[in-house]
Formats: C-alpha cells, structure tokens, sequence
C-alpha cells in the first residue's frame, strides 16, 4: 500500500511515516510532542512528499505553513482536554 | 425505486450549502426513502430553504426537526436516529455534496459485507475536497477525512450504519457539544461491542472545506480535544 493511502487523522502521530504497515492502537490518536526535533522532522518530510507530487514550490510552503498550524492546533485541543479531564 | 435508508444530516447555518446537499441526494441513482435536517437553531435562511423544498416534489420523504437552542452535532444526530424509520441509517453533513451513486454503493457493499461476516454494521466511504484552493488540496494530500487503514473508526461526512446498533449504543456521545471526535467516538463504542467496519473507495462525498486560516486552526483544535476525549473514555 503507497504511503499516502494510509493517512488520516492518524498522520498527526506520524506512525504512518515510519511504516506502511500500521497497527491500530487508540494511542495513535496521540499527537506526538511539540518539540523543536519531531517538528523538523516532520516538515522535512512533509517538504519530501508535496516535492513527489510535483507541488511547486511556492505552494509547498504555504503548505507547510498549514501543517504547522495543525500540528500545533491539534495538539493543544488535546492538552486542554487532558488537563481537563 | 428508494432505498431503505434514512439520510440524516444536523444543520447550523449553512442554508445555502444544506441545499446542494439536499438537491444531490434528490438526483441519487437510487434515492433514500427519507431525509431527516435536524436545523440547530440556525439563524439564517435555513428555515426558509427547508419550507421551500418541503413544498417541491422531492424524490425521497424530506423530514425536518428544528432544535430550540443550538444543541450541537451529537444530539441533533440521535434527534435524527430516533426519528429514522428505516433500518439504515447514513449520514452526511451540510457541507457535503455526495456523488450520484453515493448512496447505491454504500447500501449495497454494507448490506453485502454484513450478510459475508456480520460483525460488520458500519461503511465509509472517501471523502473529497471540492474545491481546489489550499485548505481543500491540504485536506486532500492527508487524507484527512479518510478513515484509517485499519477502519476503526469512520467519519459522519459520509458513512451508514444499521440503525438497530446505533439504537443498540445509545447513538454518538451527548456530552460532545461541538463538532470533532463524536464520530469516532461513535465507532469507539461499536468496536468495544466487538462490531467492525468496511471502507469502500467508490462511495464518495466531496466537502467544501472552509478556506480561512482561523477555521482550519478551529477545526483541528476541535478535533485534538475531541479525540483525546473519546480515546481516553473508550481506550
């Protein structure tokens, strides 16, 4: 299975890249930490694939930009939530 | 000849976009035998578009509750479970515009999957942006609204379910007041239950995405919170 076909909500734990073959665990809702590595990590990735879909590059970093905006916005629902909770 | 489905979509201001989403499930291949809007206490013409259409010559039951306040997703949907009279039931949102066979091929896949193993009670299907601005392709490249590759949970813009189960879990968790999480707490609740789900391809729904910045952040902000809630009710 191509690795885009496995992505959904579950892309914000970003299991999916690392495996084609992901197990379902309720934990890969969790999104990972917001920290400087995972973050780089994850948009030099991000960067790699919108670059494979021939996405020009004006467009791949507003791209990016939205990315980074899910990233963080997903994780602090989810922190506010556990806090709550 | 209609399905026995019961199409059931809560509404919150978005008149315009409720009426695509009603006039394409009018020229379905196969209609549904009902419709139910559950208007959540919208302000604006969505009162107006749902008499207009009541009065038309539509092809399936068109049924219409108003809630008095906005009450939000989770209980308009059980508003519209309970009110179902058929034993399917799908659902869609108002900003949704399913394709022509939308319906056929969800309803026949579950009813053909369930009679294979009948564990399965619930379908999805893909869910497309519809149109191509930023938001919407972003929202396609991630496959955000796909359900996952090992179909533990499906999303409320396009899936069905037999109506006797989701009856059967007391439907999508009322304390989920806005939008993001209740469908996958939904399908938390069947899992646990030992039910399974089918994921087809060819059943497809095309969303109109909000396109500003401050509803994609809302969105996923929503959906964190959301999902934290019901994975740590159900895990």
């Amino acid at each position: 299975m191509e690795k885009d076909a496995i992505m959904s909500l579950l892309d914000i734990n970003d299991v999916w890249a690392n495996s084609t073959d992901v197990e379902w665990s309720y934990d890969t809702l969790q999104p990972p930490k917001l920290s400087v590595v995972t973050l780089h990590r994850d948009l030099k990735f991000h960067y790699r694939y919108y670059r494979m879909k021939n996405i020009p590059i004006s467009q791949r970093l507003l791209l990016l930009g939205l990315r980074l905006m899910q990233r963080i916005s997903y994780n602090l629902g989810w922190r506010l939530s556990a806090r709550n909770s | 000849m209609s399905l026995p489905v019961s199409v059931v979509i809560p509404s919150y201001n978005r008149a315009r976009s409720l009426y695509r989403t009603l006039l394409a499930l009018h020229y379905q291949t196969s209609p549904p035998n009902e419709v139910i809007v559950i208007n959540d206490h919208s302000s604006d013409d969505t009162r107006l578009i749902l008499d207009r259409l009541r009065a038309k010559s539509l092809n399936y039951h068109l049924i219409v509750i108003h809630n008095r306040n906005n009450a939000g997703p989770s209980i308009s949907r059980n508003k519209g479970i309970l009110a179902a009279t058929q034993p399917f039931v799908a659902f869609t949102d108002d900003d949704c515009i399913p394709a022509q066979n939308w319906l056929t091929v969800m309803y026949e896949r579950l009813d053909q999957e369930n009679t294979n193993n009948n564990a399965i009670i619930g379908i999805g299907g893909k869910v497309l942006a519809l149109n191509q601005d930023l938001v919407s392709q972003y929202y396609d490249l991630h496959h955000i609204l796909d359900p996952p590759s090992s179909e533990i949970y499906l999303v409320t813009a396009n899936c069905m379910y037999f109506r006797d189960v989701l009856l059967e879990v007391n439907g999508f968790d009322e304390t989920i007041k806005v939008p993001g999480g209740e469908d996958p707490g939904l399908s938390f609740a069947l899992s646990n239950l030992g039910y399974q789900f089918y994921f087809t391809q060819d059943a497809v729904v095309h969303h109109d995405y909000q396109q500003t910045l401050k509803s994609f952040i809302k969105t996923f902000y929503r959906y964190g919170k959301g999902c934290h809630y019901v994975t740590a009710r159900y895990k």
